[in-house]
């Protein structure tokens, strides 16, 4: 082969490997294609949260559009996993980080000393800086009636450190919790939150139900 | 190099002119960018340890003004400082961007200005290929011989990886084996309701006789259990495990005998769909009451609405099981026994429901019926107990109506004895070739377990209406036996004849039943106190220990080691280590 | 009986038991109160990943067509301004091509990570495209090489040796790259993506710094990240050595006027090899049957090397290091890692059930280990063996498989110009 080789025959052998080969990595590439189509119907079918969703049907092309973008999925934490232990704060590569505290009223016991609220041994129950769990003072307190007040989460403060939820689940009804905001999330292909995360909470989940708020689904998560 | 007329000389300068501008401004930005983020990690709200402290100084002294002013002035500049931070990041982003853009352009055009066509007389002679082709190899083979010195130099700082797992799992393991050494635990068989051989008995009398929940003296480890129930601790091994329920969740937890580590919990979840509502039930039985059962390979539990899980000792779900919502006017609470590879279940019903009781048999680890017998019996809170007789092993079952034997092979009926009881609360044993059955609201039986069909004229070895207890079961030495009343009446009778040889009444309710270490019976009361009783021929009081919360379990023994569950916590009583 | 007692009381009570769940009871609200219902704002809709799937075929097609059929630098140039734009700082970079390879090697490797079809389609179109017109993504689509492309302001040429050491850069980190992915341990190729924290102007700083280096280095050395890391660049040059169409420098006949010899800034124009041989045969054929021995060899020493790897790669697997964390009596270790420990022992996860877990990821780190080895010591082998192969050639080419088809070279050759005219 040191000499210089020009023969026809040579090219066309070549030309005829290359054309082989080609062709290969072509079927190849056909096939992980329709199987990355297929399997992920498959999958639809037999994972339990998406029975719902597939009708059984027999071919692709009759498989209904909800179905088709089951495949489709974002990043969530699992409140049942979490230890607030205020990485998401920082670790998102957004800053503020796409991870909010997120409040679920018809858990919240409307306290009027509320753990996700006041600093532990907070002397008196007003919403003075020094009184406040919240860093960025993110939540609101009101007053609503006789011994009821509500709170709610102001998200453009919010920066997901989890001090409040830490409160709210070591001492109270476990109201609030920390989820990933897809208005904000850019979702990462490897997110880098769930990298750091030590809880392994974080999970990819289908795009059609992307919060884990109901306490029931939170318990059957594991 | 630049151009040779004046007017594209004068648009070279302006053009280098735009570039060093534009360059200066892009940096500019750019460290000006940089500060901020710095700023902005230095005010992050989550890292000022100064907060803090003021905040334990304003503890120290709530009424210092100066201090409670201090913090509210840092809160407010350290907020101001991060949100004003970022907001001003984004639009110096944006600047620095249409900066580098700028900037871009301007150099593209100074480059264009500067290009030259090219001239290949300038370009050295072609280099001889066979050259060429030796340094193109040796450079290919330089890049390898980097890559593998890189990873060499970070594999020798790197611990080794099988060593380091080996050194993990090692802590953990250690305790349980040194608690393996001197105790014994079953390492064959099935772990059951009321220990090993699911009678209360043990032989080893090495158990201490005082403890104090409330002080913490004597506990070795007490563990909170996070839901409620009735059901009892089984052991295996190194591991116990215990099962919670409310309405809506069912839990198994296993815990760490040496530690009282909750190693894990597996929530066994509703398979049917719809699920299934709540079943009605007697309060004080709750949704958890019946005892799992489990050896190395595998721990069964059920649940007051039917449904079965199996779990591996890594709590990896082997099956779950529905059997169906029981009609069990109690709520189930016969606890589970096993038998070589199968575990028993005797689903009683209520009989005005029409649903048949019965007693059936899966495989522990694939979840199949081997089978299921008809048992024309109503429901109570009684378990079946699996027992060796010298004709072969039996499943004994007590109801209202009968005490009934099987072949825990086939499910074969064997032999029966009729009664009329109700309510019936205790569960059979078998001391010294005797069934004993003690039917609540008819009288004890004793009955001999060799015999075939109906054995009531035949093997009833002795009958006695002193004794009959209601909640607790029985428990036997081999040469005598006691009952416990749930009102505290302990009765003594002696097992070949059924003659009473004493009783007492405590000072206490019961509903656990009793155990017997040795010559030692120990009585848990639902108040959490333990009587420790010497189980002779005369009433002794030899110890009374204190659980520290209320209990309606049974002293469960494993090795050197006491288990009592509370209303919510596990105790593991002890000698500590010496 | 004290039973039937507490069997009304509990009938009385059915509500307790139900909210024990609850440590305080919903409130009853009398002043006409409403709860506010908690939002739940969603994600980008599938449909709009449809949509980034058609925009990729028509700019992979597009840029098939401008380089090949137009040859139009212009076209090419704007195309990539669009893909910077759209790919990178509109959609953010994410998920691109060179991304999805961790994907695929996760799902091939049997685990349960799922490949959506818009990562699938990222990662098969660019290379079915190689496979027919050679590397038109890293062209004019890919949004990395977008953005390097802007800063190729006054490239320089350095010796073929050097680019082709540090060319052997990229496989490494390609194997290395799947190995992790398929392990299920990190996603090191978006972990260390260099332009997508400059896409999304927010990042690890340290990443940034790195992106904004690369940039600043490719004022001079045109494309760094492209040449010498990129290891979805990888596949497609092994795609476009079998490309069925190439690019071309010159539309016609080359005449070897030289012009074109320094046109290319990323070194991917091979001279016509006319210079006769000063060796004979007879060696010629000794070296590459040294070669071919070289190639086994080095093939089996990467493999039986590749098995000690777990010791190095193992620990970036977050089970695996927990686990030695949990093993370590080191104070040190345990203040770095105190969060996770903390975590550990704040949840429910068995220990026994970790070190299992972690022992089957450090076996599947040893099998793949030493596939990783064997490969990476064949492509070596191979490698050392292809610059030892002679071919020949009578005019100025592309080299197809490092030649990103940007159409620069085009203008260099006085032919194009007379093709421009007509």
């Amino acid at each position: 082969m040191s000499e210089l080789q020009t023969t026809g025959a040579m090219q066309s052998r070549r030309e005829f490997l290359r054309t082989l080969l080609r062709g290969v990595l072509l079927a190849g590439l056909a096939g992980m294609g329709a199987r990355a189509l297929l399997g992920r119907r498959c999958q639809s079918a037999t994972s339990s949260d998406r029975v719902k969703l597939c009708k059984g049907c027999p071919d692709l092309a009759s498989c209904s559009s909800a179905v088709l973008s089951a495949g489709h999925k974002v990043w969530q934490l699992d409140p049942a996993k979490c230890t607030q232990c205020g990485r998401c704060a920082t670790q998102c590569v957004l800053q503020a980080s796409a991870v909010k505290c997120v409040h679920r009223p018809k858990q919240c016991g409307y306290c009027r000393l509320c753990f996700g609220f006041f600093q532990p041994g907070a002397t008196t129950l007003t919403s003075a800086a020094e009184n406040q769990i919240c860093p960025t003072g993110a939540i609101r307190r009101k007053f609503i009636e006789e011994p009821y007040y509500e709170y709610t989460i102001d998200e453009s403060l919010c920066i997901g450190c989890g001090r409040c939820v830490k409160g709210c689940s070591a001492f109270g009804n476990s109201s609030l919790v920390l989820q990933v905001r897809h208005d904000r999330c850019v979702n990462c292909n490897e997110c880098s939150i769930a990298r750091n995360c030590p809880s392994d909470a974080f999970r990819q989940v289908q795009a059609t139900a992307p919060y884990l708020l109901n306490p029931r689904s939170e318990r059957t998560a594991s | 190099m630049s151009p040779e007329n004046t007017s594209s000389k004068a648009l070279y300068r302006m053009v280098c002119a735009m570039a060093v501008v534009s360059c200066a401004f892009s940096l500019l930005v750019g460290i000006l960018l940089i500060s901020n983020t710095m700023a902005i990690r230095m005010a992050s709200p989550l890292e000022l340890p100064e907060l803090d402290h003021l905040r334990t100084s304003l503890k120290a002294s709530p009424a210092d003004e100066a201090v409670r002013n201090k913090i509210r002035d840092l809160d407010q500049v350290v907020r101001h400082l991060y949100f004003t931070g970022l907001a001003s990041r984004r639009t110096g982003s944006l600047l620095l961007l249409a900066g580098i853009a700028l900037s871009l352009t301007s150099l593209k055009a100074v480059a264009i200005l500067r290009r030259r066509q090219p001239d290949p007389r300038e370009y050295p002679a072609t280099t001889d290929p066979l050259q060429a082709e030796s340094a193109a190899r040796w450079a290919v083979a330089a890049a390898g011989a980097v890559i593998v010195a890189g990873v060499m130099i970070i594999a020798k700082g790197a611990p080794p990886v099988g060593g380091a797992l080996r050194a993990a799992t090692a802590p953990i393991t250690a305790p349980t084996q040194s608690v393996a050494a001197h105790s014994a635990p079953p390492t064959e068989g099935w772990s059951s309701f009321r220990g090993a051989s699911g009678s209360g008995v043990v032989a080893s009398p090495n158990f201490p006789v005082a403890w104090d929940g409330a002080t913490g003296s004597g506990i070795l480890w007490k563990a909170e259990i996070p839901l409620p129930g009735l059901s009892l601790p089984v052991v295996w091994g190194n591991k116990v495990y215990l099962t919670g329920a409310s309405t809506e969740k069912r839990e198994v937890y296993c815990y760490d005998i040496a530690t009282g580590t909750r190693l894990w919990q597996v929530e066994a979840r509703e398979s049917a769909n719809p699920p299934k509502k709540a079943p009605e039930i007697f309060q004080d039985t709750g949704y958890a009451a019946p005892t799992s059962v489990s050896d190395d390979r595998v721990v069964c539990s059920i649940f007051a609405n039917g449904d079965v899980i199996a779990i591996d000792p890594c709590a990896k779900t082997l099956w779950t099981l529905d059997l169906g919502l029981p009609f069990n006017r109690y709520g189930h609470a016969s606890s589970l026994a096993g038998y070589q590879d199968t575990i028993m279940i005797q689903y009683d019903q209520d009989v005005e429901k029409k649903i048949p009781s019965r007693l059936i048999a899966l495989n522990a680890i694939t979840g199949k019926q081997v089978w299921s017998t008809p048992r024309k019996v109503s429901d109570s809170w009684s378990s079946p107990i699996v027992v060796k007789t010298e004709k072969g092993p039996q499943v004994i079952t007590m109801a209202n109506e009968a005490i009934i034997a099987y072949d825990p092979a086939s499910g074969r009926e064997l032999w029966s004895v009729k009664c009329s009881g109700s309510d019936i609360g205790p569960s059979p044993v078998y001391a010294g070739g005797l069934v004993l059955a003690s039917i609540t609201g008819d009288r004890l039986y004793a009955i001999r377990p060799d015999g075939a069909g109906d054995v009531a004229a035949t093997h009833v070895a002795w009958t006695s209406e002193d004794g009959v207890t209601d909640v607790p079961s029985p428990v036997s030495n081999g040469e005598l036996v006691f009952f416990v009343h749930s009102g505290g009446l302990i009765t003594c009778l002696e097992l070949k004849t059924g003659k009473k040889v004493w009783d007492h009444n405590l000072d206490g309710e019961f509903y656990g039943s009793p155990g017997l270490a040795a010559d030692k019976l120990y009585l848990v009361a639902r108040n959490g106190t333990v009587f420790i009783l010497k189980a002779g021929r005369q009433f002794e009081e030899i110890g009374k220990a204190t659980l520290g919360e209320p209990s309606d379990g049974s002293p469960v023994f494993a090795g050197d080691r006491i288990l009592i569950r509370g209303i919510k916590s596990l105790y593991c009583i002890g000698n500590k280590a010496k | 009986m004290m039973r039937i007692a507490a069997l009304i009381l509990y009938l009385l009570m059915p509500a307790l038991a139900a909210l024990a769940e609850n440590r305080f009871p919903q409130p009853q609200f009398e002043s006409g109160y409403t709860m506010p219902v908690t939002t739940t704002p969603s994600p980008r809709a599938a449909t709009v990943e449809m949509l980034d799937i058609l925009i990729l075929v028509g700019a992979l097609s597009l840029a098939a067509w401008l380089i090949l059929k137009k040859r139009s630098r212009r076209g090419v140039f704007l195309l990539t301004v669009f893909s910077l734009l759209y790919f990178g700082f509109w959609r953010k970079g994410c998920v691109c091509s060179i991304g999805s390879i961790q994907n695929v090697a996760a799902w091939l490797s049997g685990s349960e990570a799922i490949l959506p079809v818009s990562v699938a389609a990222f990662f098969i179109l660019p290379l079915v495209f190689a496979l027919f017109f050679g590397r038109v993504f890293c062209a004019a689509v890919c949004p990395l090489g977008a953005i390097q492309e802007m800063m190729i302001l006054f490239p320089k040429l350095f010796p073929r040796q050097v680019s082709l050491a540090l060319g052997m850069i990229p496989v490494s980190y390609l194997g290395v790259a799947v190995l992790l992915a398929a392990t299920g341990s990190s996603f090191i190729i978006c972990r260390f993506d260099p332009f997508v924290p400059v896409f999304r102007l927010s990042g690890e700083p340290v990443m940034i710094l790195v992106g904004v280096g690369l940039l600043v280095l490719g004022i001079f050395v045109a494309r760094p990240f492209c040449r010498f890391l990129c290891p979805y660049g990888v596949l497609l040059n092994w795609a476009s050595r079998l490309s069925k169409w190439h690019a071309t420098i010159t539309p016609t006949e080359c005449d070897q006027c030289r012009l074109c010899e320094r046109a290319c800034p990323f070194d991917a124009i091979r001279m016509p090899v006319t210079c006769p041989v000063s060796e004979s045969r007879a060696t010629g054929v000794r070296r590459l049957k040294v070669l071919l021995l070289l190639v086994v060899a080095l093939g089996s020493a990467g493999a039986w090397g590749g098995a000690h790897l777990d010791r190095v790669l193992a620990p970036l697997n977050a089970k695996v290091r927990l686990v030695q964390v949990l093993g370590s009596s080191d104070p040190a270790v345990e203040k770095q890692f105190s969060v996770e420990l903390e975590a550990f022992r704040s949840g429910e996860r068995n220990p026994d059930t970790l070190a299992a877990e972690a022992e089957a990821i450090r076996r599947q780190f040893r099998r793949g280990g030493t596939c990783l080895g064997g490969f990476l010591g064949l492509v070596f082998g191979l490698s050392i063996l292809s610059v030892s192969i002679r071919r020949a050639r009578d005019s100025y080419e592309p080299d197809r498989g490092e030649c990103l088809s940007c159409a620069r070279c085009y203008l260099s050759c006085p032919e194009e110009h007379k093709r421009l005219k007509t």
